[in-house]
C-alpha cells in the first residue's frame, strides 16, 4: 500500500514543503492540501498527475498548477483564482488561513493579478449562470473539508536536536533568518576573517557574499531579504540576494552587537562606549537610545535584540568595560523604547527573544536557559529553565529553530624568554610555561609574576629570576592583569569580575608565602574618587579593569591612563605631588583626543586610548602602543 | 619593539625613536631596571578552538510545553 521512505497515503494532496520533507510545516500546508482537494471536486482529477508517487511528487515541487478553468470552463473567476493563490508553491504566498481560503470562495470579486489578465484576454462571460457548484456550496465543502482535515492533521512538529558538521573549517558564528530558510555564516578562512557566506538551509553548499571580507557581526532585516554587518567600524548592509554593500555609518568604535528593527532602524552598540544606539537603515544621524545608570557602575548596554512591534528591546548591562563582556556581572535588561528606561532582569550575558513568549539566554559559565517573558509588557512571567551547558553563540529564528555552537577550546602554551636589545633570544625558566595570561618583573628584576590559566581559573605565580621554582599563590581565582608594587613585595592583581586584590609576597623566605591577597574592592567606574590613579609616593594604589589603559603603582610617576566613569567620560589623569589625583575630562566623545603620558605635561594626540602603557622600573621611559596609534612614550 | 630617550622633567623632552626587534605580539612585555633586557613570552603551542554546531527545531512549541508543566 506504501512505497518505502513516502509518508501514507496519497501524494496528491501533499504541499511543496511537505514533499521536500521541510521540518516546518503551518497551516499554509494544510491550505495547499485543501486546495488539491477542492481541485480534484471541480476538475475530476488532482493538481498533479504522474505514474509514480516520485513523479507526482517533482511535479508538486517543480511544475505549476494548470489552472482549473482549463479543465472546467465553469467554474468562477474567484474560485480559480482562490486556487491559484491556494496552490501557490510558496506558503508565504498562499492563503494564511482555511477561513480567508473559504471567504476568497465566497468573494465573488476575489481576484488575482495573473487570473485578472487571463481573464482581460477572454470574451467577457456570464459565468454566473453557468455555474454548477454556487460558491455558498463552495464554502460549506470547504468548512467540511476543514473540519476533516484538522481532525486528520498530526499534533505538533517533534522537537529534534541535532549536530551539523561543515566540510572545511567550521564557521566561527551561524546567524539564522527570521523564517529559517537562510543562514549567514561567519568564518575565519585562514589568519583573517573570510567574507560573508550565505546558505540557504537545504542546499549543500555556502556561497561567498562579495564585499564582506572582514566582516564580523551581522543581523538580518525582519524580512530576512538583507543583511547588516560591520566591517571594522563601518555599519553596511547587503541584498541576500547580491549587488553591492551599501555603507550606513561608521561608529568609529566599531560595534559587537547589532539587530535590525521592525521600525526601520539598525540597533548597535559601540565597543567599550556607551549606551545602545540606532541609526535609519539607509543611513543618517545616530541617537543614543539608553542612557547609562553609571552610579550602579553600568559602563556599557550592549548587544541589543529588538522585539516584535518595536516597543522594545532586549540587551546586556555590562559593568566591567571594553573587553570584559561575559562577566557574571553582566546582567540581561529590557529597555522600553518609548521612555528610554531600562531594567535589569537577571544575570547573563546575551539573550535572544525567540518571538514566541520565551527570552534565551547565556550565563557568564556558559549555560543556556530560558524564561517565559510577555514582549508586550516587557516582564518576564515565569521561573527559568535550563537547556544546554557550554554553549558560546544563539541564534533563534522567528519560526522556532535554534541554532547554536559550543567552543571546545585548547589554550595552548607559553613560555618566557628574554630578549636582549638587538632582539637575540635565550630561554628562561622553562618550568614558567603554559596558558599565560600576563606577567610583570617586579621592579629589580628579581622576580617575575605571572598568571596562569589553569581551569576553571586564572591564578597568580611568582618565581625568583633564574633561581627559583614558580609557586602558586592563590586557587580558582580569575585575574586578567597583574602589576608589582615598587616595594618589591606587594602585587596587585586585577579580576575578570572587577575586583582588585593586594597583596605581599613574602620577602623572608625569598618567595612564595603571600601575606594575603584580601579583595580590597570593586573598581567601577564612578564609584571610585579617584579610581586608577595612584600617588607618586606610591600610598594608594588604586586600579580598575575598566580603563583601556592603566597602569598600577609600580608605574610610579609615571600614569598614563586613569580608568573612565562611564564610556562617555574616559579620561587622563594626573598624580600630583601631595599624593592625591586630579582628573582632566578630555571629551565626552566615544574617542579621546589626547591622552597624559607625563604625570606634569600631557603630551601626544592619539585619537583613540591606546591599551596599556608600560613603564620601565627605573621610570626613565614608558611605553605604551595601540592599533589606532603610532608609538607612544614619555 | 620601539625604543626613545626622554627627559623627564618640566620641559619634557622625547629623543628619536628607533627600532628594536619585531614582535609576534606586542602584550605583555616587562623590561629589566637597566632598561637592556625585555621578559617576552613565545608561542610554543597554538591555542585550538573547536566549534561544534547544534539545532533545535521546533524549541518554542518545547518550550512551550516544558512551561506549562
Amino acid at each position: 500500500m506504501t512505497e518505502t521512505g513516502l509518508s501514507l497515503g496519497t501524494p496528491h494532496y501533499m504541499s511543496p514543503e511537505q514533499a521536500t520533507a521541510e521540518k516546518e510545516i503551518t497551516a499554509r500546508s494544510d491550505v495547499y492540501s485543501l486546495a488539491s482537494v477542492l481541485y480534484e471536486m471541480l476538475a475530476g482529477q488532482p493538481p498533479h498527475l504522474g505514474g509514480s508517487a516520485q513523479q507526482i511528487i517533482m511535479k508538486i515541487i517543480a511544475e505549476p498548477v494548470p489552472a482549473v478553468t482549463t479543465l472546467r470552463k465553469a467554474v468562477p473567476p474567484n474560485v480559480a483564482a482562490a486556487l491559484v493563490k491556494a496552490l501557490e508553491k510558496l506558503p508565504a504566498d498562499r492563503f494564511e488561513t482555511a477561513r480567508a481560503f473559504a471567504e476568497a470562495l465566497g468573494n465573488s470579486a476575489f481576484s488575482t493579478p495573473a487570473v485578472a489578465a487571463q481573464a482581460g484576454t477572454r470574451p467577457s462571460q456570464d459565468w454566473r449562470s453557468r455555474v454548477a457548484l454556487p460558491a455558498t456550496g463552495l464554502s460549506i465543502i470547504l468548512a467540511g473539508l476543514v473540519i476533516w482535515m484538522s481532525a486528520s492533521r498530526p499534533g505538533p512538529a517533534p522537537v529534534s536536536r541535532y549536530e551539523v558538521t561543515w566540510p572545511g573549517t567550521a564557521p566561527l558564528t551561524v546567524n539564522v533568518s527570521p523564517d529559517g530558510s537562510l543562514l549567514v555564516i561567519r568564518s575565519r578562512p585562514d589568519s583573517t576573517l573570510g567574507p560573508l557566506l550565505l546558505k540557504h538551509r537545504d542546499a549543500l553548499d555556502a556561497t561567498p557574499i562579495p564585499g564582506t571580507d572582514g566582516a564580523y557581526n551581522t543581523a538580518f532585516s525582519p524580512d530576512g531579504r538583507r543583511i547588516a554587518f560591520m566591517v571594522s567600524s563601518n555599519i553596511m548592509t547587503v541584498d541576500v540576494s547580491g549587488g553591492v554593500p551599501v555603507p550606513v555609518m561608521d561608529t568609529l568604535v566599531g560595534s559587537p552587537g547589532l539587530d535590525w528593527g521592525p521600525d526601520g532602524y539598525i540597533y548597535f552598540d559601540r565597543y567599550g562606549v556607551g549606551p545602545l544606539m540606532r541609526v535609519p537603515e539607509g543611513g543618517g544621524q545616530p541617537e543614543a537610545i539608553s542612557t547609562l545608570d553609571t552610579l550602579s557602575g553600568e559602563l556599557q548596554h550592549i548587544w541589543p535584540d529588538l522585539l516584535p512591534g518595536g516597543r522594545g528591546a532586549i540587551m546586556v548591562v555590562n559593568r566591567t568595560g571594553p573587553g570584559r563582556q561575559g562577566a557574571k556581572s553582566d546582567s540581561i535588561a529590557v529597555l522600553d523604547l518609548r521612555t528610554g528606561r531600562h531594567r535589569s532582569l537577571f544575570a547573563g550575558v546575551h539573550a535572544r527573544y525567540d518571538g514566541h513568549g520565551h527570552l534565551l539566554y547565556l550565563t557568564a559559565d556558559g549555560n543556556l536557559m530560558a524564561v517565559p517573558f510577555d514582549a508586550g509588557r516587557l516582564t518576564v512571567t515565569g521561573s527559568p529553565i535550563g537547556i544546554e551547558q557550554d554553549v558560546s553563540n544563539i541564534s533563534i529564528s522567528e519560526t522556532g529553530t535554534l541554532w547554536y555552537s559550543r567552543a571546545e577550546s585548547s589554550g595552548g602554551r607559553q613560555e618566557l624568554i628574554w630578549r636582549a636589545g638587538d632582539g637575540a633570544p635565550m630561554t628562561f625558566a622553562p618550568e614558567v610555561s603554559g596558558q599565560l595570561e600576563w606577567f610583570a618583573l617586579s621592579a629589580d628584576g628579581a622576580q617575575v609574576a605571572y598568571l596562569k590559566w589553569d581551569r576553571p581559573g586564572s591564578d597568580l605565580w611568582v618565581t625568583r629570576v633564574g633561581t627559583g621554582r614558580p609557586q602558586r599563590l592563590t586557587f580558582n581565582r580569575f585575574f586578567t592583569y597583574l602589576s608589582w608594587h615598587p616595594d618589591n613585595r606587594r602585587i596587585v592583581a586585577v579580576s575578570v569580575d572587577g575586583t582588585v586584590d593586594t597583596g605581599a609576597v613574602d620577602a623572608s623566605s625569598r618567595l612564595g608565602k603571600v601575606a594575603g591577597l584580601p579583595r580590597t574592592s570593586r573598581m567601577h567606574g564612578g564609584r571610585q574618587t579617584d579610581p586608577g590613579c595612584s600617588s607618586p609616593s606610591s600610598r594608594a594604589a588604586r586600579a580598575t579593569p575598566t580603563s583601556s589603559a592603566f597602569d598600577l603603582a609600580s608605574t610610579v610617576r609615571r600614569i598614563a591612563w586613569c580608568p573612565n566613569r562611564g564610556p562617555d567620560h574616559l579620561r587622563p589623569c594626573r598624580p600630583t605631588g601631595t599624593g592625591s589625583c586630579t582628573h582632566r575630562r578630555v571629551v565626552k566623545t566615544p574617542v579621546i583626543r589626547s591622552w597624559s603620558g607625563h604625570f606634569l605635561r600631557p603630551r601626544t594626540d592619539c585619537i583613540r586610548p591606546p591599551p596599556r602603557a608600560v613603564t620601565s622600573p627605573a621610570g626613565r621611559a614608558m611605553v605604551a602602543r595601540s592599533t589606532t596609534c603610532p608609538l607612544r612614550t614619555a | 619593539m620601539m625604543a626613545i630617550d626622554v627627559k623627564p622633567g618640566p620641559s619634557f623632552s622625547v629623543g628619536e625613536e628607533r627600532a628594536l626587534f619585531a614582535l609576534s605580539s606586542p602584550w605583555p612585555l616587562t623590561v629589566t631596571p637597566d632598561g637592556k633586557r625585555f621578559l617576552l613570552d613565545r608561542v610554543t603551542e597554538s591555542p585550538v578552538t573547536r566549534r561544534r554546531f547544534f539545532v533545535v527545531e521546533n524549541l518554542s512549541a518545547a518550550l512551550k510545553q516544558m512551561m506549562e508543566r
